[in-house]
């Protein structure tokens, strides 16, 4: 059981890692980003499976917490950057506003 | 043994962020995060974190699910980025296949009385509740306080608004 989940985490994280990486649209490496935190969670929760202790758990909690967050930070920063009038890609987030 | 059901949740999974990082439209990519979404509380019942399973499932497939459609919705109004991200077209069959390996996955729970093939032991939601207010009730509180912020972020400042 754990090492399937633990493969399943690896290979969930990697695509994430390839959506940040490849994708140029903001929304599209936002969902890579929340795959990758969704993962690591998953991977938390199978650790603490094993361990048979609640810790883990609470963790894995806390994590799912953090990226509640994170999401509703991040989707308001893209639509904030869709707002000014820029597209919602990477290639207009290219200079800082000094 | 071989876990069939983590096995068929993981394949599941794998396939749907395959297509989530591989669409150009974004419809398409929210539609196949929901799937991931719907596989990974399936992994996370049958490591026997039940009470995660559902808050995943509560919080990303009922919550940040929607936000995403919405930003979706509201980052390409009136844009070129309309047509461009909407190709190819939504495609209807991809939500149909999204949403069949977790019907299958509940008739299976629902036919085994609600434990998973090869499930591991369960934590009982108590003891994450009581290690949750108990040792790790600063965190909780953190984390609390940190999804306050993130409330406020969004309002933002009246004269920031456009």
């Amino acid at each position: 059981m754990s090492g399937v989940v633990w493969s399943v985490s690896a290979a969930l994280f990697l695509l994430g890692l390839a959506g940040v990486a490849l994708r140029r649209q903001l929304l599209a490496m936002f969902l890579g980003l929340e795959l990758m935190v969704l993962t690591a969670a998953l991977a938390l929760g199978c650790t603490a499976s094993l361990s048979g202790r609640g810790e883990g758990f609470v963790a894995a909690l806390l994590v799912l917490a953090v990226a509640a967050a994170e999401a509703v930070v991040g989707l308001v920063l893209i639509l904030r950057v869709r707002s000014s009038g820029r597209p919602a890609e990477t290639q207009s987030l290219r200079e800082l506003k000094g | 043994m071989i876990p069939w059901f983590a096995v068929f949740a993981g394949s599941a999974a794998v396939a749907f962020a395959a297509l989530m990082i591989t669409r150009r439209s974004l419809y398409s990519a929210a539609v196949c995060f929901l799937a991931v979404i719907f596989q990974l509380a399936a992994l996370f019942y049958a490591v026997g974190a039940r009470m995660l399973a559902f808050l995943l499932l509560l919080i990303y497939a009922g919550a940040v699910a929607v936000l995403i459609v919405v930003s979706i919705n509201a980052a390409q109004e009136g844009s070129e980025e309309r047509r461009r991200w909407n190709q190819p077209a939504f495609s209807r069959g991809l939500i149909a296949a999204g949403f069949l390996p977790p019907l299958l996955e509940a008739v299976v729970l629902l036919a085994r009385g609600g434990t998973a093939p090869a499930q591991a032991a369960p934590i009982g939601d108590l003891a994450l509740g009581l290690a949750l207010f108990g040792p790790y009730a600063a965190a909780a509180e953190a984390v609390a306080l940190l999804m306050l912020f993130a409330a406020l972020a969004v309002v933002g400042k009246p004269e920031a608004s456009r």
